[in-house]
């Protein structure tokens, strides 16, 4: 059964903490995501490519 | 010496032109036909409708690129197919019509002995009343000259709200058959970030309206995640992105009309609302460019090649089953047709076998289900896979077997951008494989939870970033550009 009520899914979904959100803005952490998620993509279209 | 042309300079079409060039020696022809004088980066044309690219930053001119290529262009709408040529002709050929201003209006036609049906998406606003920027009450973002429109209305609302005026600012699905809903979520956020920028966020009703019946689906029936040790579902991940940028959302809905200022919808469960707006942001649905197809007697047999929808048919599987019994093999794997196997279609132009989401009908009988995405990683794969197999025709003769690419075993990477900027941007990066689910082979979830993967951050701002810049200078073919891949 599905449920059109987004106002209550929304409302109960989890909210990012501060650690969480100050780490998305952290440069030093992001450039290694950055690179990793690089890395997961490229693998990713060699996965697909084959 | 052989004549190959292609239909449309989109993602798949340019993609298929360069590839074809690069490894046919000069006594092969590849010639491209397509309405627009520029290429445009699609996917960035929501940075020009929030105002932080410029249309020239996301096109360029096609000409001089084909020109040092070697590539015969034709700036021209095609309008018909004739696959077995004519009773004194056997030749196939293409009927154009010139869209370059040098020769606005002119016919011609363009033998082939191989073509690409590249054509993408004929953005049909016609099916909802009110809809789209051309005499309709709503913008869009599909083409760079629409974001231009987009961006100029977002900014008259951004206007209001600093004289005090409250805003409801929609931003979503045209219709219940639309896809593309990550563009649509892009946009959402990008104009969200937008509003807190210029200090005006608490004076706006930020909402979502999709015909998804949950959120995260985006068309692909959404994604589960393996994530520190436990499975999540892109469903509670969106939710969860919602709650934190205060975005409201209208679920599994499909604009019936759009009034100035109202849009009047249906929902899943049969009921109908109005919901005011300020400034609306409303992709269409997608039909097929609408070609015709006559056979060597002048005899429409347009439907042999095309389904209803105008999407072309290829080497899928198109009966008519139940959502249970959908099958990763159901979807095509070379983009032949079936009827003309020197004709291939790939991209937006073919036509896929059934949805990915789940199908659903209001109790009217209304569809409400995202059609399935073919967003820009498999596009350029199918114009490649297809380039791949001519070619191999060309130097090995016509049985020599073709290159194969299903989106049932192809990945994604989807870089949704929720704002710009080098330091304060933001962008759900997301992986998923295979782009269309394999039950049998992935009973869980239908797709590998390692390689189906989601987070959140300033990193994937750069990768989107970085996607812009790389696809670009790939698609002016400078240095090296067949290193980067599609
Ligand atoms: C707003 C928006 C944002 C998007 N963002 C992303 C994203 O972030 N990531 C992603 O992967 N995908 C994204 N997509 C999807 C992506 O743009 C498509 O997957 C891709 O463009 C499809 O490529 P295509 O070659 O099939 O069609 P297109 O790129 O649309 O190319 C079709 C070409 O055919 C030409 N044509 C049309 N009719 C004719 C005719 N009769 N004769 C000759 N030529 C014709 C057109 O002028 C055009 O040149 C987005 C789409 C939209 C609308």
């Amino acid at each position: 059964m599905i449920n059109l009520n987004a106002e209550e899914a929304i409302a109960s979904a989890p909210l990012p903490t501060k650690a969480t959100l100050r780490r998305r803005q952290n440069l030093l952490f992001q450039a290694w995501r950055f690179v990793s998620l690089n890395l997961r993509m490229y693998l990713m279209v060699l996965k697909g490519n084959h | 010496m052989a004549r190959i042309v292609i239909l449309g300079a989109g993602i798949s079409g340019h993609t298929a032109a360069l590839h074809l060039r690069r490894k046919l020696s000069k006594h092969h022809d590849v010639v491209v036909v397509s309405p627009n004088s520029k290429w445009n980066w699609i996917p960035s044309n929501i940075w020009v409708g929030v105002g932080k690219m410029s249309k020239e930053q996301v096109t360029f001119p096609l000409a001089p690129i084909y020109r040092r290529r070697h590539i015969e262009f034709h700036q021209a709408l095609a309008t018909e197919i004739h696959p077995e040529g004519t009773t004194e002709n056997p030749r196939a050929f293409v009927s154009v019509r010139y869209t370059d201003p040098t020769r606005a209006g002119e016919d011609a036609t363009l033998e082939y002995d191989y073509l690409i049906n590249a054509t993408g998406p004929k953005l049909n606003f016609q099916a909802t009343p009110g809809l789209g920027p051309d005499g309709g009450h709503t913008v869009s973002v599909c083409s760079a000259e629409h974001a231009v429109d987009a961006r100029a209305r977002l900014h008259e609302s951004i206007e209001a709200m600093r004289q005090g005026r409250r805003q409801t600012l929609v931003i979503g699905m045209g219709h219940g058959t639309c896809t593309c809903e990550g563009a649509a979520f892009e946009y959402a956020f990008n104009v969200e970030h937008e509003l807190r920028q210029a200090g005006v966020r608490e004076l706006a009703d930020v909402v979502y309206f999709t015909n998804e019946a949950e959120l995260g689906d985006f068309g692909v029936g959404g994604m589960t995640f393996g994530q520190q040790g436990f499975e999540t579902t892109s469903k509670l991940w969106t939710e969860s992105i919602f709650r934190e940028r205060g975005v409201r959302a209208v679920l599994g809905a499909h604009a019936e009309r759009i009034e100035e200022g109202v849009i009047h919808y249906e929902q899943l469960d049969g009921t109908h609302h109005e919901l005011a707006f300020d400034f609306a942001m409303l992709l269409p649905p997608f039909r097929g460019a609408g070609l015709s197809v006559f056979d060597r007697d002048g005899v429409d047999v347009s439907d042999k090649v095309f389904l209803p929808s105008d999407f072309m048919r290829v080497d899928g599987s198109y009966d008519a089953k139940p959502f249970e019994e959908w099958r990763a093999s159901d979807w095509p794997e070379t983009y032949e047709s079936p009827a003309y196997p020197n004709v291939f279609a790939v991209g937006i132009a073919f036509a896929p076998p059934h949805q990915i989401s789940r199908p659903r009908t209001s109790p009217a009988g209304t569809v409400i289900t995202p059609a399935p995405p073919r967003t820009g990683m498999p596009s350029g794969v199918m114009g490649k896979t297809v380039a791949l197999t001519i070619i191999d025709r060309i130097k090995m003769g016509e049985t020599a077997s073709a290159h194969h690419a299903s989106m049932a075993s192809m990945g994604a990477a989807c870089v949704a951008s929720a704002g710009t900027g080098l330091r304060k941007g933001s962008a759900a990066a997301m992986t998923m494989y295979p782009v269309v689910p394999d039950y049998q082979t992935y009973p869980q979830s239908g797709r590998s939870l390692k390689d189906t993967t989601g987070e959140i951050g300033l990193a994937g701002h750069w990768i989107k970033f970085m996607l812009h810049v790389m696809f670009i200078y790939k698609a002016k073919a400078r240095p090296l550009w067949f290193l980067i891949p599609e």
